[in-house]
């Protein structure tokens, strides 16, 4: 039994929530240890980022798009602040639990800014779906907060989590923004087993609020696009027949229709055999009758209105025709006779109006019923998303190898492992990578074409990988920010070592395996640091400062924007970032133990140093303090400004600068 | 915090904190019935743009730091839109999130009875009123009357009313929040009431309380509370229900526009949009020549499904091009005549189209699924919305400067709801081209008496609400056109800092004897106790007066306490102070001595700043004069103004401009807002002093304003007069120009006859000439030096 007397108040409460959980009633997800995640993540402490530039890749504009932070991710996703509610997807691949990819810290229970990775967690370890679940709580909790209002999270998992996950997700994001559960075939060779062969996994898909996201679709496929074909020389284009009737009887569109080819008379119900009565209307005509007698005149016929007594308002039947509804001897119209003529002659030559008469299914000419032409660039562009994705879709047989096919036999998501296997060569030792196609119709159904995509379990960095090439192939400028720790005891830093090698090598096009081009972009790689607090930034050097800043700071208005692009260090006293609007930023900062304030002198060297770049207003400038503030200047006090942009709260936090020497103490004595 | 609250926010929300704190602490405070207290109740009375929302949740953060125990606040609003927008700016990386970090935002429709009795965390309840508003709740439809056994073991309503935390005897405190408070009916009071909230906090533009909060008002006004609006000193809370923002204070600020301008046409609809499309391009290339960072958005008002001509019903199902739809024929305007590009416009009305028969084009947006859509819209960024009434509330972008009102909207109540849409000023600052401070309606009517009744109401309903905000109307585009004036030439003025380098020293020294709470236990406690008077009501029986121990309320940071404070008198200020000072992290109840010290010490931190820091001008940073509006049959022109002429000239202004017209100097009639402005170094603000004439004379800027009178009786207005860079020079020189004759020292008016020009003499002393005629006193103000006393 625990000493509740040396408990604190937190932790009795949890203890006594834990207790009463199973009081509270309803359907719920209880585990040991079980936290409220706001809990938690409220003792997460954010920290700061130090940029390698020998890790990323590529023009300062371009590295400006995209981040890979190495790190714990729970303390990255806290830390990410700029882009708490900007994210449009969050596409990531967690552990499994499958024994082999799940670490877990005992200390988190405890404190949850411990970075160390903790121990695997094996197949039979009786706590490993409790500790599965603590781990996944507080990050998931942190991916919902990164989404936008109509952001949407797409876990991969499969069967040993699935349910526990699902009924988690549930919890927390609610049961109504469930989007889907998508089935997708991982394999199609079956393996032996005695029961049954495990050919699918899921992804889970869930959207922070589902009346505010969005659901794209699919492209069409070319079977879809078969269908509509130009056999008349359409300047509209390829068009397929449609119905030229609608339910529902209308007063003025529910009237016959002669055929010039038949000589039948068409109403919208059907057509009418003579002597037999007219049914009274249930259906109507799509277009109006101006437009119908358009038509039906294309070919030179000459249409007249007349009131054939079947209470539909007048008919359109060929002027002078013998038409009736008791009977009608088609054979013996000579009026018929003249307008089939000409009727068939224009079927042959002309383009087809756009209300016609279809063919029988024997091949009369004409002889059918009316029909409406629909033109493919009318109809709806693609295809809504099913959630059973079938393999065929994912195997990407440009970049594979003869030497890849062995994965497929050995039954693993043979693509994904064979386009990591071709760009890093076979030493990666990864069994359960995900398919590229996969990702990239994740991230086309979800993310819109400039958003925003987050991967907190970036692993080998397929996520990245998809956002590349699909911002080739559509055109798109989505960004992506990945999360990866790797495993250091095993001389596997594989943040640097896969993740952005791999996207590395995707930019320049290099392959260990086939041939690939270089794809457009770069990424932004920084390292977790040190917490951060108001003492920690004050004992920055200059470029740690920049750093930081580059890291951490927005604007309310354009928040989740790309990343300022920094200048070259020591080109300027304070310019150090310019934006993509072409607005400057400044930092009047030189280390530690100089004043930092924002006086006229230094005004005036920054209003030099925004002309000779050509910046526009206002100046964004951080220091210490100001002495001169005037219109124009965008004032950020350091640190509070860094702070806050960090998301750090300056009425319930403390600077921690009580080990600091005490300036004004000194001025003082 | 993410949102600087403008001084008269913060001091709003404060005086509805110490107003709270004032009932509770009060030995009087009526009880609703045992173990309910009457409720807290206040009514923000703020306008369009006065930023209501962040006021609101200001004074929510405000209360829970009053609060023994976090509060769960459940924030009600009519519309799923309004709902979304405020969700979406309270959550993580939304705009007003900094104001209410404390808390788990979230919605009525997701809260369970884990939140709800975890009572570490305060908690902000979104809900529509549709989503609780029903009568009989027993056999209610809604969910949260319904029993959820999936969910727990009650109701959620009936769990938020118990709201039991864990472990503890004591429910948690309810904050009651309506921003909508004139729609409320009683039925939806009552429901509110059964919860019995701790706090009621309703906004509203019009002061009607719902009939049945009604009675928790007239409790309260027993006990001494009055529905007078009462401006509060600091500190010194009254007993009012009412908080009210001064519509001044929020044109001041640059919230709201400078001024609206309402163009009648009763032409063809091609020929209003073309104005209003040729005025838009324009104004889009002012807003990126002045580096605005915002692009204007219009605004296309109009019936849905009527044709153009006889207001019959258009129908869906023909063609796209032969329909006669009014957002049809305005989209296919702006597309096919004007070139504006697809992707930017939005239709947002319940337009039928026939999809499968008669598809629209691909860019045709077109979002009719009304509150759910409105997401998807708000997120497109739309700069040119096509719309009817069902534009959802909620929707009011500041960019949205331009306005077409077609004549299918019919009356004048139409142009008066609109303009709430586009009264808002993006950016928060009035810019040097007066299109960008201004509001443009293109409105078509049958004629021009319409047009006059149309412009008389709204001027009525200006007049009443915003009196600051200036209305201008054109029958005539012409006149329209000519409205505007641009400079003859060119000229500029060195924009005005705050030099407050004089100031860091003085003020280090009031932080040096800043006392060190950071271990100190006692000072930082607020009262121990706590005081109730249960009154039993109607049976003339003395009040029960019970005594209990009281909870610490939450604690929070020195700092945070004292740069509030000094922020909201002069913000200026917190800039030139070391906020790293490690005896700022003192944790100190709001009620308590120690905290009650630090504000006074704010206070002085203020004082030391405003007697130190001075006026500078500073050459390298340019103020270039931009164009100035005019009523065209009012102008009246000069020889050497800048513009051709000005018409906001009052009679009693008319002969200064008159004699510095004949001065021959280049001079200008000065717009206030968005002209050249120099900042009053005051306490309670960030007012500007717009000087009414600037006059170049060799070099020199000559600031004249003949309204001194206000002024030169304040330190700030006499700060005005030595404007000065770091070597002595003085190139704008500010002259104030008093009527009649006055003395200097000390300053007092002697005779009535005459004028008198301000300055400061060379040693740095205020004097003043006296002259006869308003010709003398103009030459003399551009003088650099005053003639020797007489």
């Amino acid at each position: 039994m625990r000493d509740l007397d040396k408990l604190s108040r937190e932790d009795l409460i949890r203890l006594l929530q834990a207790s009463e959980a199973q009081e509270l009633g309803g359907i719920r997800l209880t585990y040991p240890g079980q936290t409220a995640p706001w809990q938690i993540v409220r003792g997460v402490q954010p920290r700061g980022q130090r940029i390698d530039p020998r890790l990323s890749v590529g023009t300062e504009e371009e590295q400006a798009e995209n981040l890979i932070v190495e790190g714990e991710n729970l303390q990255a996703m806290v830390s990410l602040y700029k882009y708490r509610g900007q994210v449009d997807l969050v596409l990531t691949d967690p552990p499994y639990n499958t024994g082999q990819d799940f670490r877990y810290n005992d200390r988190w229970d405890e404190d949850p800014n411990d970075p160390d990775l903790g121990k695997l967690v094996p197949a039979d370890d009786g706590s490993r779906h409790s500790k599965w679940l603590r781990f996944m709580t507080p990050r998931l909790w942190m991916m919902k907060e990164a989404l936008r209002p109509g952001g949407v999270l797409a876990i991969c998992i499969d069967h040993r989590e699935l349910f526990r996950l699902g009924m988690l997700l549930d919890s927390m994001f609610g049961e109504n923004n469930r989007i889907a559960i998508i089935n997708w075939q991982k394999t199609y060779s079956p393996k032996t087993t005695n029961h049954v062969s495990t050919a699918t996994e899921y992804v889970l898909v869930y959207a922070k609020d589902a009346s505010l996201a969005k659901t794209q679709l699919l492209p069409r496929d070319e079977g879809m696009d078969a269908r509509y074909k130009n056999k008349d020389g359409d300047p509209s284009g390829a068009w397929k027949g449609g119905d030229a009737t609608a339910p529902e009887a209308r007063v003025t569109t529910v009237f016959g229709v002669q055929s010039p080819f038949s000589g039948a008379l068409h109403y919208p119900e059907g057509e009418h055999v003579p002597g037999n009565p007219v049914p009274p209307p249930s259906h109507h005509w799509r277009l109006s009758r101006a437009e119908i007698k358009r038509s039906l005149e294309a070919c030179g016929v000459k249409y007249e209105e007349r009131d054939l007594g079947d209470g539909r308002g007048k008919a359109l039947v060929i002027r002078g025709s013998k038409i009736g509804l008791a009977a009608y001897k088609a054979d013996a119209d000579r009026a018929l006779a003249a307008a089939r003529e000409k009727a068939l002659a224009a079927r042959a030559t002309k383009v087809w109006p756009e209300f016609y008469f279809a063919d029988t299914s024997t091949g009369l000419v004409g002889g059918g019923r009316p029909a409406l032409k629909r033109y493919i660039d009318k109809v709806a562009k693609g295809r809504i998303p099913w959630t059973y994705w079938a393999a065929d879709e994912y195997r990407d047989p440009l970049v594979l190898g003869p030497q890849s096919w062995e994965h497929e036999e050995s039954g693993h998501s043979q693509a994904g492992v064979a386009e990591l296997t071709a760009i890093m060569g076979r030493s990666h030792a990864f069994t359960t990578v995900k398919p590229l196609r996969l990702f990239k119709k994740i991230i086309q159904i979800w993310c819109p074409p400039r958003g925003i995509v987050l991967d907190p379990f970036a692993g080998s960095g397929t996520t990245g990988h998809a956002v590349l090439e699909l911002n080739q192939e559509t055109h798109s400028r989505r960004r992506f920010v990945l999360i990866e720790q790797g495993r250091p005891e095993r001389g596997d830093p594989y943040a640097r070592g896969l993740t952005a090698e791999r996207l590395r090598r995707v930019i320049s096009g290099q392959r260990q395996i086939g041939k690939a081009s270089p794809l457009q972009g770069g990424f932004r790689f920084s390292k977790l640091t040190a917490k951060v607090d108001a003492a920690a930034i004050l004992a920055l050097q200059r470029e740690e400062m920049i750093d930081l800043l580059l890291t951490s700071h927005w604007d309310q208005a354009e928040r989740g924007a790309a990343h300022l692009h920094r200048l070259p260090a020591g080109t300027h006293q304070y310019l150090f970032a310019k934006s993509a609007r072409g607005e400057g930023y400044f930092l009047v900062w030189n280390g530690p133990d100089q004043s930092s304030v924002l006086n006229r002198d230094a005004f005036r060297m920054i209003v030099a140093e925004a002309h000779a770049e050509g910046l526009s207003h206002p100046f964004h400038v951080y220091a210490r303090r100001t002495t001169y503030s005037g219109p124009n200047v965008e004032f950020y006090q350091i640190p509070s400004r860094i702070l806050e942009k960090l998301g750090f709260n300056e009425a319930h936090q403390l600077y921690g600068t009580g080990t600091l020497p005490d300036p004004v103490a000194e001025d003082a004595a | 915090m993410t949102i600087q609250l403008m001084p008269f926010q913060a001091r709003a929300a404060d005086q509805i904190a110490a107003r709270y704190l004032l009932l509770t602490g009060d030995k009087r405070r009526p009880m609703e019935w045992q173990g309910w207290p009457t409720p807290f109740y206040q009514a923000l009375a703020a306008l369009t743009g006065a930023g209501k929302t962040p006021i609101l949740a200001d004074s929510v953060a405000q209360i829970r730091a009053l609060m023994e125990r976090e509060p769960i606040v459940l924030w009600i609003s009519k519309s799923k839109a309004v709902v979304d927008q405020t969700l979406s700016n309270f959550s993580p990386g939304g705009k007003y999130q900094g104001l209410i970090e404390s808390f788990l935002v979230t919605t009525l429709g997701e809260i369970d009875s884990v939140l709800i009795s975890d009572d570490s965390q305060a908690a902000l309840v979104l809900a529509t009123v549709g989503s609780f508003n029903q009568r009989a709740k027993g056999e209610g439809s809604l969910k949260v009357h319904q029993r959820a056994e999936d969910t727990g073991d009650a109701a959620l309503w009936e769990m938020l009313a118990a709201r039991a935390p864990v472990g503890a005897t004591e429910r948690r405190p309810l904050i009651i929040v309506y921003d909508e408070a004139q729609n409320l009916a009683d039925q939806q009071a009552d429901l509110l009431l059964e919860l019995e909230p701790e706090v009621v906090l309703v906004a509203s533009a019009t002061m009607r309380t719902p009939n049945r909060l009604g009675q928790i008002v007239s409790r309260l006004q027993q006990a001494g509370w009055t529905d007078q609006v009462i401006q509060d000193v600091p500190d010194q809370p009254q007993k009012g229900l009412v908080t009210a923002v001064r519509s001044g204070d929020v044109v001041e600020a640059g919230l709201v526009k400078r001024q609206i301008v309402l163009g009648g046409y009763s032409t063809e609809m091609e020929t209003a949009l073309a104005d209003m499309l040729s005025d838009f391009e324009a104004a889009t290339l002012k807003a990126e020549e002045l580096e605005t960072g915002f692009k204007p958005k219009a605004i296309y008002v109009c019936r849905t499904n009527v044709t153009l001509d006889d207001g019959t019903t258009d129908v869906a199902s023909r063609p796209f091009r032969e329909r006669r739809a009014r957002p049809i024929l305005i989209w296919r305007y702006l597309v096919e005549v004007a070139n504006v590009d697809p992707a930017q416009i939005a239709v947002y009305c319940d337009l039928k189209v026939d999809r499968k028969a008669f598809p629209p084009p691909d860019d045709f947006r077109l979002f009719s699924g009304g509150e759910d859509d409105f997401g998807a819209f708000t997120a497109g960024n739309f700069r040119h919305i096509i719309f009817n009434q069902s534009l959802q509330e909620g929707w009011d972008d500041p960019e949205c400067g331009f306005a077409y009102i077609d004549k299918s909207m019919g009356s004048a109540v139409q142009v008066e709801q609109v303009i709430g849409r586009v009264l808002r000023q993006p950016g928060a600052r009035h810019y040097a081209d007066p299109d960008l401070n201004t509001a443009h309606f293109y409105i078509r009517v049958d004629d021009k008496q319409d047009f006059q009744r149309t412009l008389n109401s709204v001027r009525a309903k200006l007049g009443a609400e915003m009196p600051e905000v200036r209305l201008e109307g054109f029958s005539d585009a012409r006149d329209r056109r000519k409205s505007r004036l641009e400079p003859r030439e060119p000229a500029t003025a060195p924009e005005i800092h705050i030099d407050s380098d004089a100031a860091v020293h003085p003020m280090d020294e009031v932080l040096a004897k800043l006392p060190d709470y950071t271990a100190d236990t006692v000072n930082t406690q607020g009262p121990g106790e706590h005081i109730q008077a249960i009154q039993t009501i109607g049976d003339g029986s003395d009040a029960k007066v019970v005594t209990k121990a009281r909870d610490h309320s939450n604690r929070v940071v020195a700092r945070w306490l004292i740069r509030r404070a000094m922020q909201r008198l002069y913000p200026e200020a917190v800039k030139t102070v070391d906020w790293a000072d490690p005896r700022f992290d003192a944790r100190v109840e709001v009620t308590s001595p120690a905290a009650h010290h630090l504000r006074d010490q704010a206070e002085k931190l203020v004082d030391v700043f405003l007697e130190h820091a001075e006026l500078a001008f500073e050459m390298t940073n340019p103020y270039s004069v931009g164009a100035v509006l005019t009523r065209p049959d009012q102008l009246k022109r000069f020889v050497h103004s800048l513009h051709e002429g000005y018409s906001d000239i009052s009679p009693s202004e008319m002969p200064f401009a008159q004699a510095i017209d004949d001065l021959g100097l280049k001079w200008m009639r000065n717009p206030s807002n968005g002209g050249y402005s120099i900042p009053l170094l005051e306490k309670g603000g960030s007012r500007q002093f717009f000087p009414d004439f600037l006059v170049w004379k060799d070099g020199v800027v000559y600031a004249i304003d003949p309204k001194g009178k206000h002024l030169i009786l304040e330190d700030a207005g006499r700060k005005l007069l030595a404007i000065r860079d770091e070597k002595g020079n003085e190139f704008v020189r500010v002259r104030l120009i008093t009527e009649g004759k006055w003395q200097a020292d000390p300053i007092r008016k002697l005779a009535p006859d005459g004028y008198s020009v301000w300055r400061l003499s060379k040693v740095g002393k205020v004097r003043c000439t006296h002259h006869a005629t308003v010709d003398a006193a103009v030459s003399n103000a551009v003088e650099a030096v005053a003639p020797a006393l007489t």
